[in-house]
């Protein structure tokens, strides 16, 4: 069995310098133009320890210091080396047009704190009626999920024009943390941090945090749509 | 072998039994244990032995005609009798471990009975078509504009993104209507619960499931449940919500009862 | 080996870090669903990929003896 770690963009003489999990070599298994980052493993399963993730994170950003890569899920396993070139053939041209996506594309990672409960869309739901106006679960739908909306226009309008694309994620009951993803081409870094640090200072009422340079793993996440998927299951 | 369909408070059924059982040719009859009576068939352990009834069980029809077999004499009785039903296929291996385990279950079953009595099982299921309701959410104005798309990249992100933005607003507007039906139709009852939903295999609908409830609601408050869900039909029909409502059942969702004794696995 | 240095505001967070590590790695990322075949000596066995693995070691022995019982044939 191989755990794999990400998928990139087929480059000759690739040397990695860093061990994969439970210290095995990682190897480039390759097919046409693109190649899967495995290591041997022994079981299905992984356990989800810091030093395990670790060693996946550090895994991919050493294939992408010199290669457009698709940062996989942890926990990604195959049977053996002939599945992963079928990963690979199998899902060529969309692999391939994600990589296009991403190359020399970063990703950093915004958390929010400090916010409070957002618009404040009480439980307006008359109790003796039944059932919400249609307004009413309308506007739950979408705010339910969201940031308070003033809040993310504040920090799109901010930093979307030195991102290719943001991604606000969906409001966590765990966390009171609001977070979003930002992607940024690797030129345009530093020029995305100074303006984090100025939005940080314009508001003071909020705990801004921001780590990164990430793999675009949340821009991948979701690539490939169903509907290909059923195409993919013959 | 006794194969137990239900278990009812009190000795005299006697000429209202059922006159076949889970297998044609098979009787119905009650064994007495104090002041409950098992309604039983004795059966052939060459069918229901562990061994040869997980065999008949992996053929559908044979289990389904076994099944409707069950309902009926539980349905028949259930009409005039509180009776606590019992799963499908529960045998004991004689009469004396059938008593044995009655006797030991003694106190809970007659609380069992006393829970459930004057009461009625319904169930409702809540379906809902994914595409019609994200349609319908779509179609308020003003919705969130999508971001300024800078170059070609960014607009397969921006498109992504909204994808997953209409994704996720549906499951909440799902779970907003299944969590208030749910609690308006517990409210009318003496309990309530809600089970895994079922696979398309099982409900042969092409739209999903949201809801499996079941209510054991008295016989006094049934009009109620009924007007409760004709007002969450009215009230969420226009987004594609539908509801179901099925019943009078057996209370087999409400009789908490985990007997020992031979149960063939399911 | 560090080479991204993973810088932080306000520095010093390392659980901050280690939160969008786990945010990303163990739910973001690519997940490829789909068929994988594979071939053990000749026979193609189809498997259903769930993060493209099996689902339990149980059925990877399945496969194994499968394949192997498929080898011994004549």
């Amino acid at each position: 069995m191989f755990y794999l770690y990400g998928i990139a963009r087929w480059k000759p003489g690739l040397a990695l310098g860093v061990p994969g999990i439970g210290g095995m070599a990682v190897r480039m298994e390759r097919w046409r133009g693109l190649m899967v980052a495995a290591s041997p493993f022994e079981t299905w399963e992984v356990e989800a320890s810091t030093p395990n993730l670790w060693c996946h994170e550090h895994v991919i950003e050493a294939v992408m210091a010199q290669s457009a890569v698709i940062p996989l899920r942890f926990c990604t396993v195959v049977a053996d080396l002939p599945a992963c070139r079928q990963l690979l053939s199998r899902h060529y041209r969309q692999l391939s047009a994600l990589l296009g996506r991403v190359n020399d594309r970063v990703e950093f990672a915004l958390r929010l704190s400090g916010a409070g409960s957002g618009d404040g869309l009480a439980a307006a739901a008359d109790p003796e009626s039944v059932g919400p106006g249609t307004a009413y679960l309308r506007a739950l739908a979408r705010h339910s999920s969201a940031w308070p909306e003033a809040l993310l226009a504040a920090l799109r309008g901010a930093l979307d024009p030195w991102a290719l694309a943001s991604m606000p994620w969906p409001r966590d009951t765990k966390s009171a943390d609001l977070r979003a993803s930002f992607l940024v081409e690797r030129p345009g870094v530093d020029a995305f941090r100074r303006e984090v640090a100025g939005f940080g200072d314009q508001r003071r009422d909020l705990t801004v945090s921001c780590t990164g340079p990430w793999p675009p793993y949340s821009f991948v996440a979701d690539a490939f749509s169903q509907q290909t998927d059923r195409k993919a299951k013959r | 072998m006794f194969y137990l369909y239900a278990i009812v408070a009190g000795p005299g059924i006697g000429a209202e039994l059922p006159e076949e059982g889970i297998l044609p040719g098979i009787a119905v009859g009650t064994v007495a244990c104090g002041g409950l009576a098992c309604i039983v068939s004795e059966v052939p352990v060459e069918i229901f032995g562990e061994a040869p009834l997980r065999l008949l069980l992996e053929q559908s029809a044979w289990t389904k005609e076994r099944a409707l077999a069950h309902e009926r004499v539980v349905a028949g009785l259930a009409a005039a009798h509180t009776l606590l039903p019992l799963k499908f296929c529960t045998l004991f291996s004689d009469r004396d471990s059938l008593i044995r385990v009655m006797e030991r279950h003694q106190e809970a079953l007659g609380q069992a009975l006393a829970h459930i009595r004057g009461a009625r099982e319904w169930g409702v299921k809540l379906f809902y078509d994914p595409a019609r309701l994200r349609g319908w959410l779509d179609t308020e104005p003003g919705a969130e504009p999508a971001p300024a798309a800078k170059a070609a990249g960014a607009a397969f992100f921006a498109r992504k993104q909204n994808e997953l933005r209409r994704q996720q607003e549906v499951l909440v507007a799902v779970r907003h209507c299944t969590e208030e039906s749910h609690r308006r139709l517990a409210d009318l009852a003496r309990e309530a619960t809600a089970a895994a939903s079922q696979s398309p295999a099982l409900h042969g609908r092409k739209d999903e499931m949201a809801l499996n409830g079941a209510y054991l609601v008295t016989e006094g408050g049934e009009e109620a449940l009924r007007d409760c869900v004709r007002a969450l039909m009215e009230a969420y029909a226009p987004s594609g919500f539908d509801f179901i409502l099925t019943g009078p059942w057996a209370p087999y969702n409400f009789t908490r009862l985990h007997l020992g004794e031979l149960t063939p696995p399911h | 080996m560090e080479n991204s240095p993973r810088r932080t505001e306000p520095p010093g967070s390392g659980d901050i870090v280690l939160a969008d590590l786990l945010d990303r790695a163990l739910h973001k990322g690519l997940v490829i669903w789909g068929e994988a075949t594979i071939s053990v000596a000749g026979v193609d066995l189809v498997y259903l990929g769930l993060k493209v693995l099996l689902a339990s070691t149980d059925t990877a022995d399945r496969m194994r003896k499968a394949a192997n019982s498929a080898v011994a044939k004549p």
